[in-house]
């Protein structure tokens, strides 16, 4: 190892969601004065504004601050990471970039589901582990408690633990200390040829994609001729540089440096985490294991609410893609929404910020079908065919059987709300596993639990169950065998695509008949009748009808104010363009939307 | 030859505010009254009638009888002294049973008023009082027969879907006006406006019972010999109201007062609703031109003249438009054969049509 790596460290912070990561971060670069505190906006890393707005970091940025100890000045490298569990993937990319991690736990809350996750995650990945506790301001903060929680918990020592205030700025410099102290230096050969492991990418309007790195081996530069490993593609290096925390050109990266390569890349696609950079005039033997390509979880269909923004939606989405390679879609055509896109997303949350940023930074209006998971679905033939889509479930003629993906869950919660929540979970078709008392006021209970049952309505459940106290951490864990069948809507006789579901035998039944009574309450009276129907497998289950209307037994027409009467056609008119035209049936977007959350008591 | 002209003359003031109206139109005080007679007779004289002659005005509010008749004479000098009167003119106004005295009616009668529309709602004391009116039964009873005595053409005015009605209160009130000799009689279904003292009850109309009652309503007038000659209106033979189908036929009408509408020389006007303005001498909000084959014109020719039970003229809408409205809606207009009739050269609604009127419209206009 050359003198020069060894005054180097390479170490992101594990927190819980609000235990305070990115304030922490914010005291890290301040006390380094890598900004000055006149530059420093709060929460510096975030830099999306849905991030800085709900507290929460998606995409990974990575700072280089230089602090002196005894007398040498360290570069130390902070590689954020997302919090929550759909970023998982992402998590762990970044883990590898790093020798350490300093885990941050609020004081008053002690630990969290959340971070566990990621703390085995790290430990798995042979960093070494500094926890740290924050908040200790609280009045509430109970730091001895927490430090034996965390030895108790997450089985690692936390004797000599900092107890800081980020928010206050308190002990902050222990932390640097330990950083330098504990955590190892990056090894790895600065002469051996060039290997670099990309954990995240970013598009940037000039530059293009940007990949940023850790050097694993080796020295990267501009004229460098870089070669991707997975995809074999070749590019001319254009710069290399550091974030601090703004991008800054360097020289050149090496062995233990993390920082960015650009090169003329024209889509995020070609930049694919995970992936191993190489010099492709004198390449590395072999690649950062690991890499694997992304899979979503969730599908949804997205549909613009108004049928002549489709191309505005597929620019948004192409542009979305071009910064998060996580995203998947592809055209779908629906009977009921026109053209859209079927979208496939990491989780929950991340559906959410997709579908957040295309109507806040695109300026869309969408309609989003039901979230369905990937269903495994074995055919008589032998076949075995993987289903997003309930239009795309084969009949049930060919079907031998079906496998739905099941979670392992954990949920954390006040030892008061375990019956109901044990109600809830039992509805949900969860098996009941384990339940331990981590103190006398935190109780985590295991579940195994099919993901289409939390993809539907549970989170709100939880949490209504719970008073908001209860927090739920899942994994995918594998398939099981499961009585799923397709439950149609039928509008006037014809099925609406759009309202499809997958859904459990049991549970289809009393889903049926709400999803009738809801859309009999949001589908307006029109012309004519209408007939809702459920129906699986073609047997209607559950029958509502929207009357025909009658409501234009009009006002006086007053004083010859036909202007009046006009605005009133206007406003008339222009309500339909939020409607969907199916058949002869007349579908008021909120429709869609409002069958998403039901509740089947 | 000079052209025929409607003159509408809003009358804003009101001894009372019902609890269903969002109308300009409230209690004032004499001195804003008189201001507003004021400014409303200079609007009049401001007018240029050279090329009209007047065979329809109509005095509306509000409520005209609530107001000294001397204010209604002296709005009628003022008019006659601008314009030609056609001998025959229909000339109305609107009453409020509560403020109608036999002096007033008789100076109405001594300055040509040949037309008056009372404001009858209901028969059911109960609901009168819920909605804010003045009057009850007793009321309109003596207001019927004094009006009686000096006017033929009367006309009264039922609201449906109002708070606790039910159908007795339906047929006991036409009974009443059949009784009482009214010869014309306007229907409307209770809309409940934003901002008014109604809707902020959280009154809402059922839709059905509504159209069930407007169903009776119509039955019911139609045994005793009234025709529905437009979707709100019902009238005896020959007593259909001039003034109003104007508004239906496109024709010009001029409007004088407070947030009057007019609609002469192809400008759809309309006056400043603010009072205040309007007594400073500010008359015209908005003013817009619609010219004679323009698509505005086509959408409310369809709009209005589907009102009427007259229909809308198949051949004139061809010669304004050079459209053959049959042939372009053809599959519109048949998939919607439960609502609409095709009479030889007219288009005209059902009774089932009426009801959901606005959707229809929407779907010939498109």
């Amino acid at each position: 190892m050359s003198e020069r790596q060894k005054k180097i460290r390479n170490f992101c912070i594990i927190a819980h969601i609000d235990h305070g990561k990115s304030t922490l971060a914010d005291r890290l670069i301040e006390k380094t004065q890598t900004v000055s505190s006149r530059e420093l906006q709060d929460q510096l890393l975030d830099s999306m504004d849905l991030e800085r707005e709900r507290g929460i970091t998606i995409k990974l940025t990575p700072v280089r601050m230089y602090y002196e100890y005894n007398g040498e000045e360290y570069e130390l490298n902070l590689i954020d990471t997302p919090g929550h569990v759909d970023f998982t993937f992402e998590v762990s990319r970044s883990l590898r970039a790093c020798e350490g991690a300093v885990l941050v736990v609020d004081a008053a809350q002690g630990v969290e589901a959340q971070t566990l996750a990621n703390v085995y995650l790290a430990i798995d990945n042979n960093l070494e582990i500094l926890p740290v506790i924050n908040k200790i301001d609280l009045p509430s903060a109970r730091p001895e408690e927490v430090r034996r929680e965390i030895e108790d918990v997450v089985g690692i020592d936390a004797s000599d633990s900092p107890l800081v205030s980020a928010k206050e700025g308190l002990n902050i410099e222990e932390i640097l200390k330990q950083i330098v102290e504990k955590v190892p230096a990056p090894n790895g050969d600065e002469n051996a040829p060039l290997k670099c492991l990309i954990f995240d990418s970013y598009y940037d309007n000039y530059k293009g994609a940007v990949c940023l790195v850790r050097v694993i081996d080796g020295e990267v530069k501009a004229g460098t001729k870089i070669k991707m490993m997975a995809s074999g593609k070749t590019y001319d290096c254009v710069e290399v540089g550091i974030f601090n925390p703004k991008p800054t050109p360097v020289m050149s990266l090496k062995a233990g440096n993390v920082g960015y390569i650009a090169a003329s890349i024209k889509a995020i696609a070609e930049t694919a985490p995970g992936d191993t950079v190489t010099d492709a005039n004198n390449p590395t033997a072999t690649a950062c294991d690991g890499y694997k390509e992304v899979q979503p979880v969730v599908y949804s269909g997205v549909f613009p609410v108004d049928g002549s923004k489709y191309n505005d939606l597929k620019d948004a989405l192409e542009r979305l893609k071009l910064s998060d390679a996580a995203l998947f879609y592809e055209p779908e055509v629906s009977a009921a929404l026109g053209f859209g896109f079927r979208c496939g997303f990491l989780g929950l949350l991340h559906m959410e910020i997709i579908q957040e940023r295309l109507e806040r930074e695109y300026n869309l209006d969408l309609i989003t079908t039901a979230p369905s998971v990937t269903y495994k679905v074995h055919k008589t033939n032998g076949e075995i065919v993987t289903v997003t889509n309930p239009c795309n479930l084969p009949p049930t003629t060919e079907t031998l059987y079906i496998e739905e993906p099941v979670v392992a869950a954990e949920i954390f919660t006040p030892p008061t709300y375990i019956g109901s929540i044990m109600e809830l979970c039992q509805d949900k078709r969860g098996v009941f596993e384990d339940m331990q008392y981590l103190d006398s006021n935190r109780v985590k209970m295991k579940y195994q639990m099919p993901l289409s049952e939390i993809v539907f309505d549970f989170f709100d459940g939880l949490k209504s169950r719970s008073r908001g106290y209860a927090s739920l951490d899942y994994e995918l864990s594998g398939y099981s065998k499961s009585d799923m069948v397709k439950l149609d809507i039928l509008l006037n006789g014809e099925i609406c695509d759009a309202l499809s579901l997958i859904i459990h035998r049991e549970k289809a039944q009393s889903r049926g008949r709400t999803l009738a009574e809801k859309l009999k309450e949001v589908i307006p009276r029109q012309l004519f009748e209408i007939p809702i129907q459920a129906a699986i497998g073609g047997k209607v289950i559950a029958r509502e009808t929207v009357k025909a209307m009658r409501k234009d037994v009009l006002a006086k027409c007053y004083g010859g104010d036909v202007t009046r009467k006009k605005k009133l056609l206007e406003k008339q008119k222009e309500g339909k363009k939020r409607m969907r035209q199916f058949g002869s049936v007349e579908i008021p977007s909120e429709a869609f939307m409002s069958i998403l959350k039901l509740d089947d008591n | 030859m000079k052209r025929k002209l409607g003159v509408y003359i809003h009358i804003p003031f009101c001894n009372g505010k019902c609890a269903y109206c969002d109308f300009t139109s409230g209690v004032y005080s004499d001195e804003i009254k008189q201001a507003y007679f004021k400014s409303l007779i200079s609007e009049i004289m401001n007018f240029d009638f050279s090329e009209y002659v007047v065979d329809t005005v109509y005095f509306g509010g509000g409520t005209p009888s609530s107001v000294s008749a001397s204010y209604i004479t002296e709005i009628f000098y003022a008019l006659k002294a601008q314009v030609e009167l056609d001998i025959n003119c229909e000339f109305s106004i609107e009453c409020n049973p509560e403020s109608v005295t036999e002096e007033k009616l008789y100076t109405y009668k001594k300055i040509g008023i040949n037309r008056i529309s009372l404001g009858l709602q209901t028969t059911n004391n109960e609901i009168l009082k819920s909605i804010g009116r003045l009057h009850d039964l007793k009321d309109f009873i003596s207001a019927i027969d004094l009006t009686n005595k000096y006017f033929d053409n009367v006309s009264a005015d039922l609201m449906l879907g109002l708070p606790l009605q039910n159908a007795s209160d339906v047929t006991n009130a036409i009974k009443l006006l059949a009784e009482k000799s009214v010869k014309h009689v306007s229907a409307y279904g209770l809309k409940v406006e934003e901002g008014t003292s109604l809707a902020k009850s959280g009154f809402t109309p059922d839709e059905d019972f509504t159209s069930y009652l407007y169903d009776l309503t119509v039955n019911e007038l139609a045994k005793l010999g009234y025709t529905r000659y437009e979707v709100s209106n019902f009238a005896m033979p020959g007593y259909e109201c001039k003034h109003n189908k104007r508004y239906w036929n496109r024709s010009e009408y001029v409007g004088f007062g407070v947030s009057a509408h007019s609609f002469v020389k192809y400008a759809r006007i309309e006056n400043t609703s603010d009072l205040s303005e309007y007594i400073k001498g500010k008359t015209v909000a908005q003013k817009y031109f619609i010219l004679s084959n323009s698509p505005e014109a086509k959408v409310e020719m369809i709009m209005l003249a589907l009102r009427t039970s007259d229909g809308l003229d198949l051949t004139e809408f061809y010669e304004n438009f050079g459209i053959d409205l049959i042939k372009d809606k053809s599959s519109t207009i048949s998939a919607l054969s439960d609502f609409l009739i095709v009479d030889n050269t007219k288009l005209k609604l059902s009774n089932k049509g009426y009801y959901v009127m606005n959707e229809i419209i929407l779907r010939l206009i498109d």
